[in-house]
């Protein structure tokens, strides 16, 4: 009895040692093909961001557009160039695409936490400014990021909604350099949503 | 008698105390230029004064300086007395030239001593005992009091030495005297001289029309017309019959200007009326003509501001949806339909201008003390505040997002009436100027808020909303809500209670405001010793945050 009981606990030792064998130079190969990616590049809008777990989402779309004021319109009015030196000012639109409506929060004071946006010129992504990566740490981070004042939007089917107007010198260094940008904000609704991505707009600072 | 005494010396520091509300009456100055065409003179007054009671303590100083476009100084000269300083400043008159006079104006406060002899005490060493506490008696012992006589607090000035408020016998030895020039500010005053007599061009007209305004293509020569502070005015010369020649534009006070040779627009950053003269040369060149208007450079005089507060509760989620907060909160309004604090604001200026009407307008600006602190089962207790202690509402103010509110966009523009509105404490909020504050509060166990705001109406003119070329804060609304959220286990609230209830908010004018620049907040721990731990680093934060991708 004991005699059958060590040949069986043999064989499952042995079956054991085999798939170790196959599954380990197996997840190396995995490994080592990940730290090869380069240059990393932003996933598909599809993506969850998360592996296994789903992440809540919306039908929010985002658009962008870059604006200066018009005096005779007395409005911010969509911009193709600034002058060096000019504020760059982005107008921030949400569109719901459901069929139900639906309500987002605008923080008011914690705009750092649920704005980010991608600057990139001439194909190489702009880096925050200085002490800006450790501000957006330190939000994310928190045990609650929401707090102080916001403005609460109601978004209706089918319409958009002008949310505001970011500069851009929060996140970086200004004046930005002659040249050509392009620019890609997020929206992140209250931090377990995934977020809205913009449109992605080009400008052009002379 | 030790009563009286007592009482005479709380009386006598409230006095010194008081002022720092007053001192914008004590003392005014102001400057004057004027043209004498007899005697082909420019004269210029500049003028500091103190009223009698401030003249028993401060004597006036002025300094005078007259200046032409260039920055040549003409003249200069200084002048103090016990009621008025005049400078009188003079200089030969050029034609067709700006003139300006800048005034400094100060007070002369006089530090002196007096010494009042009171008996003595054993247990008492200091005058300060001897007026506050009873239990001195007045035994022979001599007090030197030195007074820093300064009842209407001018210490608050810049630059200066001076003992603060709180220092109530100030400091330096009996009799000695000193004396502190103090900056009270600089005013001043233009004028263009006319241009050279040429013979007028008999055969043409020129005419003034201004292409904004409540009455676009107006001709506005020979008049004085309104225009909003920083708002561009654009003038256009118009010579009949048309007629090939050079356009000379001169604008007086604190000018600027732009445009082709028969149109300018010009906007001012300083109030007042500023005269604005064209001479047109045909090209010929052997006469001349010229026009002339004067703009009276205005901001709104009738601006109303009110507001209105729900009262703060304990949420587990908002009626139109789920929140910022992510759960259970504690805020002052909640969502869409249900504004924390909303205002609304008007405007009324002239009805009649000639400035662009959508070049100027009004905006909500808002700053915040915040206070909470909140205890997690895991990280102990947890601050957010940038104030020194709970009680010190004075600090830890920060402009609340941006300068307009709301991500810049709570301002308005003028209509061609000269009103405007903005805001609205209808409910649902349709101008999303409101405010609807709040905390996440669904992983403590027990959490206090107290957060203070003051949003101000600030009149804007020029440039645009958020960086404007003037602007004047016209009223304020100080405003707070406070909670306290006692729980039975984390994230389970029990009870709460919360200030203040529903009201309305009333608003105060102020021509003053905050100045912290934009700031935010967040969750710490409250004790240095005890920090926060620091986050683990994300191993791919590419996947997570695409904005951070190469």
């Amino acid at each position: 009895m004991s005699e059958a009981r060590g040949k069986e606990e043999k064989k499952r030792c042995r079956g054991i040692i085999i798939v170790i064998a196959l599954v380990t130079p197996i997840a190396l190969w995995v490994v080592g093909a990940r730290g090869q990616q380069s240059p990393r590049t932003p996933p598909k809008q599809n993506d969850n961001g998360s592996a296994g777990k789903e992440i809540p989402s919306r039908a929010i779309e985002l658009s962008i557009t870059p604006v200066a004021w018009s005096p005779v319109a007395g409005s911010y009015e969509p911009a193709a160039d600034y002058k060096q030196g000019a504020a760059v000012l982005i107008e921030m639109v949400l569109r719901n695409q459901m069929a139900e409506p639906t309500s987002v929060d605008i923080s008011v004071g914690n705009h750092l936490f649920q704005w980010r946006p991608r600057l990139v010129k001439d194909g190489h992504r702009l880096p925050y400014r200085k002490g800006v990566n450790e501000k957006l740490d330190k939000a994310d981070n928190e045990i609650h990021p929401f707090h102080g004042s916001r403005v609460s939007y109601r978004l209706e089917p089918a319409t958009s909604k002008r949310v505001g107007f970011l500069p851009l010198d929060d996140w970086y260094d200004l004046p930005l350099a002659p040249g050509q940008y392009e620019l890609t904000f997020w929206y992140r609704f209250w931090g377990k949503e995934k977020p809205a991505t913009s449109n992605t707009v080009v400008f052009e600072v002379k | 008698m030790k009563k009286s005494i007592f009482c005479m010396g709380l009386l006598l520091m409230l006095y010194c105390l008081l002022p720092v509300k007053v001192k914008a009456e004590a003392a005014f100055g102001y400057s004057q230029v004027s043209y004498d065409d007899t005697t082909n003179t420019v004269y210029a007054f500049s003028t500091t004064v103190v009223p009698y009671i401030g003249a028993y303590h401060y004597t006036a100083y002025v300094e005078g300086y007259l200046y032409d476009q260039s920055g040549h100084l003409w003249d200069s000269g200084y002048d103090e007395n016990y009621f008025v300083a005049e400078v009188f400043t003079i200089a030969p008159a050029v034609p067709f030239t700006q003139y300006t006079v800048y005034s400094d104006h100060y007070v002369v406060a006089r530090f002196y001593t007096t010494v009042d002899i009171h008996e003595c005490d054993p247990y008492c060493y200091y005058c300060y005992d001897f007026f506050l506490d009873p239990y001195c008696n007045y035994y022979c012992y001599s007090c030197y009091q030195d007074f820093w006589w300064d009842p209407w607090g001018f210490f608050y000035g810049n630059p200066g030495y001076y003992s603060p408020s709180s220092y109530f016998y100030g400091y330096g030895p009996p009799a000695n005297l000193e004396i502190e020039y103090i900056y009270i500010g600089t005013t001043f005053d233009s004028l263009i001289t006319p241009p050279p007599s040429l013979p007028q061009c008999g055969n043409l007209t020129l005419r003034l029309n201004a292409g904004f305004g409540s009455n676009p293509g107006a001709f506005v020569e020979g008049t004085t017309q309104n225009g909003y502070l920083g708002a561009l005015v654009q003038l256009q010369a118009v010579v009949t019959p048309p007629t090939e020649g050079t356009y000379d534009w001169r604008a007086g006070g604190n000018a600027h200007q732009e445009g082709v040779p028969y149109l300018r627009n010009i906007y001012w950053t300083d109030e007042g009326t500023h005269s604005v003269t064209v001479i047109f040369k045909p090209s010929s060149g052997d006469c001349q003509i010229s026009a002339s208007v004067n703009v009276n450079e205005v901001v709104p005089s009738q601006v109303t501001l009110s507001g209105y507060q729900q009262a703060p509760r304990v949420r587990d989620d908002c009626v139109s949806g789920p929140n910022t907060f992510g759960g259970i909160a504690v805020s002052d309004g909640c969502g869409f339909d249900d504004p924390g604090a909303s205002f609304a604001a008007t405007a009324q200026g002239p009805a009649s201008f000639i400035s662009l009407p959508t070049d100027a307008g009004i905006k909500f600006v808002q700053w915040v003390s915040p206070f909470a602190i909140a205890h997690d089962p895991n990280s102990g207790y947890l601050c957010s505040t940038t104030r020194s202690t709970e009680a010190l509402i004075d600090t830890g103010w920060f402009r609340d997002g941006f300068d307009p509110y709301n991500l810049n966009q709570a301002f308005s523009v003028f209509a061609n009436d000269g009103t405007t509105s903005l805001g609205s404490l209808a409910r649902p909020d349709p101008s999303y100027t409101a405010d609807s504050p709040g905390y996440g509060i669904g992983d403590f166990d027990y959490f206090r808020s107290n957060d203070y705001f003051a949003r101000y109406v600030v009149y804007w003119g020029g440039g645009s909303p958020s960086q404007p070329r003037a602007s004047r804060p016209m009223a304020v609304i100080n405003w707070s809500w406070s909670s306290e959220v006692f729980f039975s286990s984390r994230g389970v609230w029990s009870s709460y209670t919360t200030y203040p209830p529903s009201m309305p908010l009333q608003a105060i004018a102020s021509n003053s405001m905050h100045t912290e620049p934009q700031g935010s907040v967040g969750w710490t721990s409250c004790s240095t010793s005890n920090p926060t731990p620091t986050p683990t680093p994300d191993p791919d934060p590419c996947l997570r945050k695409p904005w951070l991708c190469d």
